[in-house]
């Protein structure tokens, strides 16, 4: 398109249609518009952070005490928040306990895609399904989270092994675990999409060396075919991370609390509680903007959160696309499906 | 070998079982969500209770019966009124609570009723409909005479058709009788000015003459004891169920409003449960709905009431309304900056500083909704009201800022216009634009001072008695608007891009402009692709959740006005759905909104992934 622009700066005299220039003058005012709404945001949330962070007149905190407040403040301080430290360290128990599902089960599906099924009717439903998975809102996966994992699976696992407990349930009712299946199902066609991407780049002829040579498929996934597509997979992996980390919706139903008085990993078996509710980065944002009292330091409170969050998923996406431009593909999630 | 045939094997099974783990995920979805729904469709079926078992339930409306004394209690949100009447006498209390001062006033009266309705003791119900509070007595001449308690000598007569036996729902609204072998329905109301009004519905023509007819607490069904035997009688979707093996009756009475007792001519006393939902009907969701308190049948969103005397009620369309009012008013303010900036970037931009900028653009999308939600919701929400005019001159300013100077450009630009270098032509734009915004808000602020006495807010109220609520429609729209961009832009930029140069190329070494070649060659090809990308906006928009949730106030309002609130289908899922009891009703109409918000978004889906198909269909033939 670079060509475009010298045509129109050699050919100004020929361009005498009116509209034309106004239409280019229109359109550019419109990304200067984003721009200018974006920016505007960004320095909103950057600002109110900073005036957070400044020591005020009436606190005689310093900047390490007010962070350290920040971070491990309990509900019983009276300050109206809780400290941060125990929703950061759910979000990444949430992740990392996602991550364990859906990356080998994702990979799978892509696998089977590409490498072991023919194409037919059966991958064509495959794959529509995971299309219209991507399109699903995702208060949707909290219902289904809701109804399914915690009523109908986790209500049959309190009755098989935790029968004495009831009608007390331990699995029955909102936690971790099901919060981790939700957001697996909700990220895999993130990963299945990025999975394919990566395996449709690999050349048919290392696959057929392979084999060639007497390997059996799985070893020439194991050895040729997955190495190839590592990027593709982490790329995918990182992006559910941070989607999982700044979605709040499903998880309102499937269990984060505002405040979770229990540990979730501690000295006592099986030392991960995977019942446990739970406490997250995002849905903290919500609850104290919604719910805390409203006095002076509440509206930079939000934003030093949001800022957190803002921060680890930016950071988190920007990962993802610098691992995709040092494997040299195009930037944008191009459709493989 | 044989280990690592077994491994290859063991590999691929695990591998094929996972691809038919993905479409037991998604049929498991569409069905469990909808199983938990169905319910609410199946037939009412009953079976006997013992009278420990009965739950015990809500206090009836009225509360005590003698010889020659009734009692009763009416409540709503803002009025709790005790009654009691003999044949000649109505007592009561009443206690208010009004607007401006927001606290309980007892006022206690007497009444002598006319002596024309000592006769009727028997039937005769206290209600509060629209403010008003009423008595009602039934004559079995087919006169219903309805008492104003604050003008007792105001005094009513409605006509129905005359009757052997009549029931009345305990919250007055629905009234039951019956003549010989013929059954009607009526509704009372409360229509312009203030005067009563009954509206027959329905009729239905029975084997023989009814010993008894019995409308359950709520109004919602009616038991009739023919004989011995008993029908159930669904008084909204007006469908009569023979219920069977219920033994001979004698005599029935309510005593919750899911379960009844029936006496045998022998003195026994069985107890009744009816199971599923006798209490629903789809009509309850889409069609307007009588209940205390309102003059005419109204959509309400209330799951949860506050009052004993009150019934819950799911009219399905506040919310369906807010989603949509929220999604249009997003893409209103959406569509003006997406759109035209997928154009730039993808038509005029160089394919190497376009490289460049949508990353960035895309990295915007990753910003957690939360967190747009909760700007907007408390940093920008409460200083709205101030603010209105400000924002206002913004919005009109910098559009018409930049049409004015495009105008400008366009008739007398060619010395500006020459100067163009298109790749950074944004950036220049952008102090313009802060320009223009600065200038907009102080012009708006401006003219409050001079034209709307220095408070937009006050002055509408004033004028035009529109009141602003600080979490509105347009706060709304604005900030799910600023969420859909990213969104918007992807898409459409992604089919603007796709068309092959070429064709563009040609156009313009043919003297085209620009704009020309964009408008009558790469528009028509992408535009199924600018299409999906509004569809799938509007599908986000529609289930989008957080935003909602923060900023819409949450108030099931039905009407245009853009400074109310809403509440939309997502965030009623969001809120209530944690609260709703297991299996209940509430909880099961709430899936089923779910279900139907599942299925909408997945047909705009689908056609939104059809229309792109179409467009990548074309221009890889253009390209190929």
């Amino acid at each position: 398109m670079a060509g475009l622009n010298s045509v129109h700066r050699r050919h100004q005299h020929l361009f005498r249609h009116s509209g034309a220039r106004s239409m280019t003058w229109l359109t550019a005012s419109a990304v200067a518009i984003s721009m200018f709404t974006t920016l505007a945001f960004l320095g909103l949330l950057v600002g109110l952070s900073v005036d957070w962070l400044r020591p005020s007149p009436e606190t005689v905190l310093t900047l390490p005490q007010r962070l350290e407040q920040l971070l491990s403040a309990t509900p019983s301080a009276g300050l109206g928040f809780t400290g941060l430290a125990p929703a950061i360290f759910g979000t990444v128990l949430l992740v990392i306990l996602m991550t364990l599902v859906l990356g080998p089960f994702a990979v799978a599906v892509a696998i089977y895609l590409s490498e072991y099924a023919a194409r037919g009717w059966y991958t064509d439903m495959v794959r529509i399904a995971i299309q219209n998975l991507a399109g699903v809102p995702s208060i949707i996966y909290g219902v289904f989270g809701l109804g399914f994992f915690i009523y109908v699976i986790g209500a049959s696992v309190d009755e098989m092994f935790f029968a004495d407990s009831l009608p007390q349930p331990t699995f029955g009712t909102p936690g971790l675990l099901w919060a981790a299946l939700t957001m697996a199902l909700m990220n895999l066609p993130v990963v299945v999409v990025a999975t394919l991407e990566g395996l449709s780049r690999v050349p048919q002829e290392q696959r057929y060396g392979s084999l060639a040579l007497g390997a059996t498929r799985w070893e020439t996934l194991r050895h040729i075919t997955l190495p190839a597509v590592l990027p593709n997979i982490l790329t995918g992996l990182i992006l559910s991370v941070a989607r999982a980390a700044g979605e709040v919706a499903p998880l309102m139903l499937v269990g984060v609390v505002k405040y979770a008085p229990a540990s979730l990993v501690d000295g006592r078996w099986p030392f991960v509680h995977f019942e446990q509710k739970f406490m997250h980065l995002g849905y903290q944002v919500y609850d104290v903007a919604m719910h805390a009292p409203l006095d002076s330091g509440r509206l930079e409170l939000i934003a030093v959160t949001a800022l957190l969050l803002v921060i680890v998923v930016v950071a988190l996406n920007l990962s993802a696309i610098l691992l995709r431009l040092r494997l040299g593909q195009s930037t944008a999630q191009s459709e493989s499906l | 070998m044989d280990r690592r045939r077994f491994i290859d094997r063991l590999s691929g099974a695990a591998i094929k079982a996972a691809s038919a783990l993905v479409l037991v995920a998604v049929a498991s979805m569409f069905v469990q969500i909808f199983t938990v729904a169905f319910p609410l469709w199946e037939s009412v079926e009953w079976r006997a209770t013992s009278a420990s078992d009965q739950v015990p339930a809500a206090p009836p409306e009225w509360v005590g019966r003698t010889e020659d004394l009734l009692v009763f209690r009416a409540n709503s949100r803002r009025r709790h009124w005790v009654a009691a009447s003999d044949q000649t006498t109505l007592w009561g209390q009443l206690q208010t609570k009004d607007a401006p001062i927001e606290q309980w006033s007892t006022l206690d009266y007497r009444i002598a009723l006319p002596p024309e309705f000592a006769r009727q003791a028997r039937e005769r119900v206290v209600m509060i409909l629209d403010g008003l509070q009423l008595l009602a007595i039934p004559e079995p001449s087919g006169t219903l005479a309805v008492i104003d308690v604050e003008h007792p000598s105001m005094i009513s007569q409605l006509t129905t058709s005359p009757w052997d036996t009549v029931s009345l729902a305990a919250d007055g609204r629905m009234m039951i009788q019956s003549y010989h072998n013929v059954l009607s329905r009526y509704q009372l109301g409360v229509g312009h000015n203030r005067v009563p009004t009954v509206i027959k519905l329905s009729e239905h023509h029975l084997a023989q003459t009814p010993d008894q007819i019995l409308v359950s607490p709520d109004g919602v069904l009616a038991l009739i004891l023919i004989g011995e035997k008993v029908l159930l009688w669904q008084l909204y979707s007006d469908e009569l169920l023979s219920m069977e093996a219920l033994g001979a009756a004698n005599f029935l009475s309510w005593t919750s409003r899911d379960q009844f007792k029936v006496r045998t001519a022998t003195g026994d006393e069985q107890y009744f449960r009816l199971k599923g939902f006798p209490n629903f009907d789809m009509q309850q969701l889409f069609e307007p709905q009588w209940r205390s308190g309102y003059s005419s049948a109204v959509f309400r969103w209330l799951p949860i009431v506050e009052n004993t005397g009150d019934f819950p009620m799911f009219s399905l369309w506040p919310l369906l309304w807010g989603t949509l009012k929220a999604a249009l008013m997003a893409l209103f303010f959406a569509l003006p900056i997406g759109i035209p900036t997928a154009i730039f970037v993808g038509f005029y931009m160089s394919p190497r500083l376009r490289d460049r900028i949508k990353p960035v653009i895309e990295l915007l999308a990753a910003i957690p909704t939360v967190v747009i939600g909760a700007i907007a919701a408390v940093a920008v929400a409460p200083v709205f009201y101030q603010e209105f005019a400000g924002f206002l001159g913004m919005l009109l300013m910098i559009p018409a800022g930049v049409a004015g100077v495009a105008v400008f450009v366009t008739k007398r630009g060619d010395a500006v216009a020459a100067r163009w270098q298109l790749e950074t032509l944004p950036l220049k734009i952008s102090p313009l634009v802060l320009v223009l915004a600065v200038v907009g808000y102080l012009m708006g602020k401006e003219l409050e001072v001079l034209f709307f006495t220095g408070d937009l807010g006050r002055f509408l109220v004033d004028t035009y008695s529109i009141s602003m609520a600080q979490r509105n429609t347009i706060l709304l729209g604005f900030s799910l608007g600023i969420a859909l961009v990213p969104t918007l832009f992807t898409i459409s930029e992604e089919a603007i891009h796709a068309v092959p140069r070429q064709l563009a190329a040609g156009c313009l070494a043919l003297g085209s402009s620009h704009w020309q070649s964009f408008r009558d060659v790469v528009l028509p090809i992408a535009f199924p692709g600018i299409l999906a990308a509004v569809l799938v906006s509007f599908g986000r928009a529609i289930g989008e959740t957080m935003i909602l949730v923060m900023v819409s106030g949450n108030t099931p309002l039905m009407d245009w006005d853009l400074f109310s609130g809403i509440r939309t289908l997502t965030a009623t899922l969001a809120l209530e759905l944690p609260e709703a009891s297991r299996n209940g009703m509430h909880y099961r109409i709430l899936f089923m909104a779910a279900f139907l918000l599942f299925a909408f978004t997945f047909i705009v889906n689908t056609v939104a992934e059809l229309t792109r198909s179409r467009v990548t269909r074309m221009t890889t033939a253009w390209q190929g």
